[in-house]
């Protein structure tokens, strides 16, 4: 027990004296740091904890805390008859989002890795819809998808595929997949160039030692190109998962979640909340539920990234 | 080579004195006590008063129209400054909401109707019965201060009052040869006749007011058209209740005469655009229609009539949503900005406010103001009418329950959501809806 203890002390004072020495090499650079630290505190760190310390009080209508030390908040949360519905609409919308920007970006990336001409314009064009801004691109589609004077049903029209005009976003099922279908455009983009970065970071050789050993097409995409673009399409679900789990404008802009909630996810269900019924404790708790499965996610992509670096 | 001298020690201390302000912060409560300076505290003697006045926009000219005022305003005297900041309205309350519990309220702001509940349940707006003084508050129409009065004091000044009616189009009507609608059943009929998708649609369908229409006509004019009981339960889902429901119900899934979903419609975004471009034939809206028609579609032929009610022996019935523009509880200079709403409402700004907007005037006086009702006016046949509409209106944001009335009104626009698009029958989802308005209250 004894010894321990001063195993124990000699390991501090070693700490101590190699932080010291540290101090004393680097001292001006940590005074540097402070800036940043505080900036870290105000603009990260306190928003966390002020999230934190409303979800666990009572608020008031206004959004003041009144009391301080509470579950009622996740457990009205809890009670909620819609929250439900509102999850399984997440994870189809944050999961469907992001199998069909795979099932798109992957041939995308293929077809713009091989050489044809104009290939520099298809690069460029690609990168348009993830050039705009959300707002922009859900306002123009929510004017594409007008039921009444929108262009898809004006050529629709045209080409015969329907009689009467369709309210895209009227219908529960048509705007939960018209939302899905315009963040699925805004975001293919990203996923295609970063696919087309791991192709094109796939060393030549192998494929050439594949061709010599008498692998076909089929064989080289199977065993050198998915292997070779694992960690990457790993890192990039994951991100977009991230993403898609945010996607609050496209939401927002095209359907505000109506009609009756049935194209709400997590984060446009809690602005709903907070600031449209006023619940603004339950808005927190919910808050605070989306921050820890984002941070899942978050811890995933960062250790995914890390393995991906240390390679 | 600069030497440093700090001490680890003295390091430690000097982040410890400058994170745990920014820690205790977010674990204290982020707002002022609600009602803080409420007791208005006074400038010094000589010094400039500064009056913060937020205005929700109601069209692209509110800006300048409203730094016209302002301008005037202070130009016509030295001891207060009134500062003007324009908002949209659908970011109005939230911005609202963040100043006022962050303990920055601007001293007067307008808004809904039911935002004045909301932030009077609250304790945030100060009352202005002693602040304006009776002989004031007796200019206006009766109507609109008992719907800013709560428990006998009034909170808010009508600012929009916007009694509604039914507007078609003549041309349609006289070629079918169809009498202007006065009758729920007058309206399906029209609306069935005229009815012709895509290019047109017999009559325009949203949430929200759209129920209120049916609620006022199932009762009629001169009867209780309360949504409460005495008792504060919600009377939703009585016979009259199911039967405004049935009606709306029927136009869209009957006789299929609406234009599509109308729970997702806007008023102002999709039904009014429709109506404008020729392409509706009946639509109830609000008192600023043959104002925007004028300027946008001027070769529309249309008239006006009164919300139809469920038969013909009933009187017919309106509502209205007014806003109003309130004071701030936080206000520390609400004598100075009671002076300003004294200029903000005179007779002559409120002329120019109503000619501007193509809104009713809640003064008396301007209502029957020369200026207002200009005999050579296409427009006055429409004014009077909406004028004589607002002394009997019902105040939709009437309520027992204040700090609610959103939901409620929510619970409505769902259940008739969910019948429009056939999940529930008008029954179910009325019943379902009041029992959850009557639980959320206690009941």
């Amino acid at each position: 027990m004894a010894t321990q203890a001063i195993e124990a002390s000699v390991s501090t004072q070693g700490w101590l004296r190699g932080w010291r020495a540290e101090w004393a090499e680097n001292k001006l650079a940590y005074w540097l740091l402070i800036p940043s630290i505080l900036g870290f505190i105000l603009f990260l760190i306190y928003p966390i904890a002020s999230m934190f310390t409303s979800a666990f009080s009572t608020l008031d209508t206004m959004g003041r805390i009144t009391q301080v030390g509470t579950l009622k908040n996740f457990a009205d949360l809890a009670g909620d008859e819609q929250l439900p519905m509102i999850i399984r609409q997440t994870v189809t919308f944050a999961f469907g989002t992001v199998l069909m920007e795979v099932i798109l970006a992957f041939p995308l990336a293929l077809i713009l890795n091989s050489y044809f001409p104009g290939r520099a314009l298809a690069k460029a064009l690609i990168l348009i819809p993830w050039a705009m801004p959300y707002a922009v691109s859900a306002i123009t589609w929510k004017w594409i998808f007008h039921g009444q004077m929108g262009s898809l049903n004006y050529f629709l029209m045209q080409v015969g595929l329907i009689k009467e005009n369709i309210v895209w976003l009227g219908s529960p099922t048509t705007a939960f997949g018209a939302a899905m279908f315009v963040e699925v455009w805004s975001s293919v983009a990203f996923m295609t160039v970063t696919f087309l970065a791991g192709l094109q970071g796939i060393p030549p050789h192998i494929y050439d030692a594949a061709k010599m050993d008498g692998a076909g097409a089929w064989q080289e995409f199977r065993d050198m190109t998915l292997p070779q673009l694992r960690t990457v399409f790993m890192i990039v679900t994951l991100l977009s998962i991230i993403w898609a789990f945010r996607s609050f404008a496209v939401i927002w802009i095209l359907t505000k979640g109506d009609p009756i909630y049935r194209t709400d996810i997590a984060v446009t269900y809690l602005y709903k909340l907070a600031f449209e019924r006023l619940y603004f404790g339950r808005g927190f708790a919910l808050a605070v539920c989306i921050f820890v499965v984002l941070t899942i996610f978050s811890i995933l992509y960062t250790r995914l990234l890390g393995s991906q670096e240390e390679k | 080579m600069l030497k440093h001298s700090l001490s680890r020690r003295d390091f430690m201390r000097v982040l410890a004195a400058t994170a745990t302000p920014v820690l205790l912060a977010a674990c204290a409560a982020p707002a002022a006590a609600p009602g803080s300076g409420a007791s208005g505290e006074s400038q010094p003697a000589g010094e400039i008063v500064e009056v913060r006045f937020v205005a929700m926009d109601y069209d692209s000219r509110m800006q300048p129209d409203t730094q016209e005022l302002v301008d005037a305003f202070n130009s016509s005297q030295g001891a207060i400054m009134a500062t003007l900041e324009v908002v949209g309205w659908p970011d109005g309350r939230n911005l609202l909401l963040t100043q006022i519990s962050g303990g920055q309220a601007p001293d007067v702001f307008n808004g809904s109707g039911q935002w004045l509940l909301e932030f009077n349940a609250a304790g945030e707006t100060a009352p202005l019965d002693d602040l304006l003084g009776s002989d004031f508050l007796a200019n206006f129409q009766p109507s609109g201060i008992e719907a800013m009065t709560v428990e006998g004091k009034l909170y808010g000044l009508p600012y929009f009052l916007d009694p509604r009616g039914l507007y078609y189009r003549t041309d349609l009507f006289t070629e079918q040869g169809l009498k202007a609608p006065e009758t729920w059943a007058d309206v399906r009929a029209a609306a069935k006749a005229l009815n012709s998708p895509p290019t047109m649609y017999g009559i325009g369908m949203g949430p929200g007011d759209y129920w209120w229409y049916a609620w006022v006509g199932a009762f009629g004019g001169g009867n209780n058209l309360s949504r409460w009981t005495e008792d504060g339960h919600s009377r939703i889902a009585s016979e009259e209740g199911l039967a405004a429901a049935q009606y709306l119900a029927d136009i869209v899934l009957t006789d299929q005469s609406a234009q599509p979903s109308p729970s997702t419609a806007n008023r102002d975004s999709d039904l009014q655009p429709l109506f404008l471009a020729g392409q509706m034939a009946i639509l109830e809206t609000g008192s600023w229609m043959p104002t925007i028609i004028t300027n946008d579609a001027p070769d529309l032929q249309f008239d006006l009539a009164p919300l139809p009610v469920a038969s013909a022996d009933l009187k017919h019935a309106n509502a209205f949503w007014p806003d109003c523009v309130m004071m701030a509880n936080q206000s520390k200079n609400k004598e100075a900005a009671a002076e300003f709403l004294k200029v903000q409402f005179n007779a002559e700004n409120r002329l120019k406010f109503a000619l501007q907007r193509g809104v009713i005037p809640e003064r008396i006086d301007v209502g029957k103001d020369p200026g207002y009702l200009d005999p050579n006016d296409p427009l006055t046949k429409y004014k009077e009418f909406f004028v004589q509409e607002l002394a009997t209106a019902h105040n939709v944001f009437e309520t027992p329950w204040p700090a609610t009335g959103s939901e409620d009104d929510n619970a409505i626009n769902n259940a008739m959501a969910q019948i429009w698009l056939g999940e529930k029958s008008v029954a179910d989802a009325m019943t379902a809806a009041a029992k959850e308005i009557d639980e959320r209250h206690g009941l």
